[in-house]
């Protein structure tokens, strides 16, 4: 179902039209929410604010353009909602860099989300294209093959971009400095 | 298939764990959790509404009652015909919509007194009162053709048959025909009313009851389990659950199994006080609905419905296969379900009346309990689930053969002890009929 038989179905109050929506955009909206939260989220966080504009979708569905498809709807309310989130949850400090894995709590949260903003930030720091190749791909899963074509890459060329980007991340992640 | 992010995160951030990227079917279970989980504020106000119009109606009921039948009790509603075993009344009967509906003609008058209803059934109850002496003579006359009086017939949206509950007559003391009914619906919202018609009023008179379902929970399982033994094998085979809808009325679960063995979902509903119960202590031991079978796979829809209302704000999670299903959404985990009440089967013998027997004793072993037996007074009693239990070997339950007692697991046992009950067939080949083997016990 596409995306504007999505938004259709959705203003006659289709519950299964609000399933597809789910599956189909939660890449989507789940990216949104990064890039307000500038990455620091752990993925509890992310699921309960992505459920959220959802349910805002559900219960707000006629004011939704189905000609406009459902993107610029959601991604207005995923970052309105990211950001009144970001209100009421206040930034834990940042931990050392060599932080372990503590058992399953409040810390460990803390911990993926500082893990969680880093990744962002190096991905936000990689040179075009392959910053937003990562981010098409990695975050948004996009096919492959549509990002190389719209940034004018081959797709062996895009394959290389991201293994090599891989490389330069886990280089930065691991503390030991970008090398070029 | 791992997430892109998870395998980018796997391979760049050296503390691993989980990467923040959202689980699709988490979204869905919160998404479920909020639409279905929590009434909204437009049906909280029409439960209040409803309890207070309950009360109205009660005491209409029982002032027309007294004044009408000289001090007969108020007419049962669905509480009293599908949820007797409900513990918070008060919780109950705000779930029932006892606003009556009538049609009328010169000769009869029909009223649904009560209804309730979820996503998976309604129930009610409803009454013909023929208006004269030449009208409740044609009534009675009708209701003796058959065993199943069939003066009643519907329309409109529902599938499958009637539930094991319900009961069809004439009042003896007041010449009334009552009625208690459930009817499997389709889903919301393709079963906005139902129709009724009593073939005794005018042509084309119908009654027409608008449906209200009361929320219910959508829990998305998707996993596959053993069923323990099923009627058609031992072992049963595994079963996969889709879809299960919990209200606090019943519960449906869609699920497929081998067509050849055809095992049945081994639920249990987890407390938030630690308890566990199995979907029979629930009274969910019947089941209506519909099942196909395409190929190798045996598909059923089912309804179980309880005895009693539950109250879903007490209920934590729905184990299946190992696994705690929470229903405010949250992320299932791991349930040890070792030790809990799982199917079983016994072998017995049909007695000359048709009464089916299994022995006392096998019962007592697959249920891990001691039976007593007080060779004087030749009386067996067991203790299970908080009931006793006693039979002598001159019951009409109870048979003694071969110096061991026999109870009846039709009646006895499925009364008492609260377990559901599947009967298995053999197939004699030279004779070409079937005769009943065994039976396997859900407790």
């Amino acid at each position: 179902m596409n995306e504007y038989k999505i938004a259709e179905k959705l203003r006659r109050g289709n519950r299964s039209a609000l399933e597809a929506a789910v599956r189909q955009l939660t890449p989507y909206v789940s990216t949104v929410i990064f890039r307000t939260l500038s990455g620091r989220a752990c993925r509890e966080d992310v699921e309960e604010l992505t459920a959220d504009v959802f349910l805002t979708l559900w219960n707000r569905a006629g004011e939704v353009d189905p000609r406009k498809g459902l993107r610029p709807w959601l991604s207005v309310v995923a970052r309105n909602k990211a950001i009144d989130w970001q209100r009421t949850h206040h930034p834990c400090e940042p931990l050392p860099e060599d932080a372990a894995d503590p058992s399953e709590g409040p810390e460990q949260r803390a911990v993926r989300r500082d893990w969680s903003a880093r990744l962002w930030e190096a991905v936000d720091g990689l040179p075009e294209p392959d910053r937003s190749l990562f981010f098409r791909y990695y975050y948004e899963e996009e096919p492959l093959g549509e990002i190389a074509k719209a940034l004018g890459l081959s797709q062996s060329a895009a394959k290389q971009k991201l293994f090599r980007g891989r490389k330069r991340l886990k280089t930065i992640l691991s503390g030991g400095g970008e090398t070029v | 298939m791992k997430k892109r992010l998870q395998k980018l995160w796997d391979e760049t951030v050296p503390q691993g764990g989980a990467a923040p990227c959202p689980d699709v079917n988490a979204v869905l279970r919160r998404v479920d959790a909020a639409l279905d989980g929590t009434p909204r504020k437009s049906q909280r106000r029409r439960i209040v509404r409803r309890a207070v119009l309950l009360v109205a109606a009660l005491l209409l009921l029982t002032v027309f009652s007294i004044a009408a039948n000289g001090g007969e009790p108020p007419l049962r509603n669905v509480i009293d015909a599908f949820f007797w075993n409900s513990s918070d009344r008060e919780l109950a009967s705000s779930m029932v919509d006892a606003n009556p509906v009538t049609v009328s003609d010169d000769q009869y008058t029909m009223t649904v007194t009560s209804s309730a209803a979820d996503k998976n059934k309604v129930y009610l109850t409803l009454n013909v009162v023929p208006k004269n002496e030449a009208a409740k003579t044609r009534l009675q006359d009708e209701c003796q053709k058959g065993e199943a009086p069939s003066i009643l017939s519907f329309r409109t949206y529902f599938l499958g048959d009637s539930s094991g509950s319900e009961f069809s007559g004439i009042n003896p003391e007041t010449g009334i025909f009552e009625s208690e009914i459930s009817r499997q619906l389709l889903p919301w919202p393709f079963s906005r009313s139902i129709s009724i018609r009593c073939s005794l009023m005018e042509e084309g008179l119908w009654l027409k009851l608008p449906v209200h379902p009361i929320s219910s929970v959508r829990l998305r399982i998707n996993a596959t389990a053993p069923s323990g033994p099923s009627t058609q094998s031992e072992s049963g085979g595994p079963v996969t659950i889709q879809r299960l809808v919990l209200s606090p009325m019943s519960v449906f679960v869609q699920y497929t199994a081998s067509a050849d063995e055809m095992g049945e979902p081994v639920l249990y509903f987890l407390w938030k006080d630690g308890t566990v119960n199995t979907l029979s202590e629930l009274g969910g031991r019947m089941y209506s609905g519909s099942a196909t079978i395409s190929g190798t796979e045996f598909t059923a829809k089912y309804t179980y419905t309880f005895d009693g209302i539950q109250d879903l704000t007490r209920m934590e999670a729905v184990i299946y296969g190992g696994m705690a299903y929470p229903l405010d959404g949250g992320e299932p985990y791991a349930y040890d379900t070792s030790g809990l009440p799982f199917p079983f089967r016994l072998s017995g013998i049909e007695d000359e009346s048709g009464e089916f027997f299994v022995p006392l004793s096998q019962l007592c072993q697959e249920l891990g309990i001691s039976e007593n037996w007080d060779a004087e007074s030749g009386t067996a009693s067991i203790t299970y689930r908080g009931r006793t239990c006693r039979c002598t070997a001159e019951d009409e339950q109870a048979r003694l053969w071969n110096g061991e007692l026999w109870v009846s697991s039709n009646t006895w046992v499925y009364a008492n002890l609260r377990f559901g009950t599947r009967p298995v067939w053999e197939r004699d080949s030279a004779e070409g009929s079937s005769k009943l083997v065994g039976m396997v016990f859900i407790p």
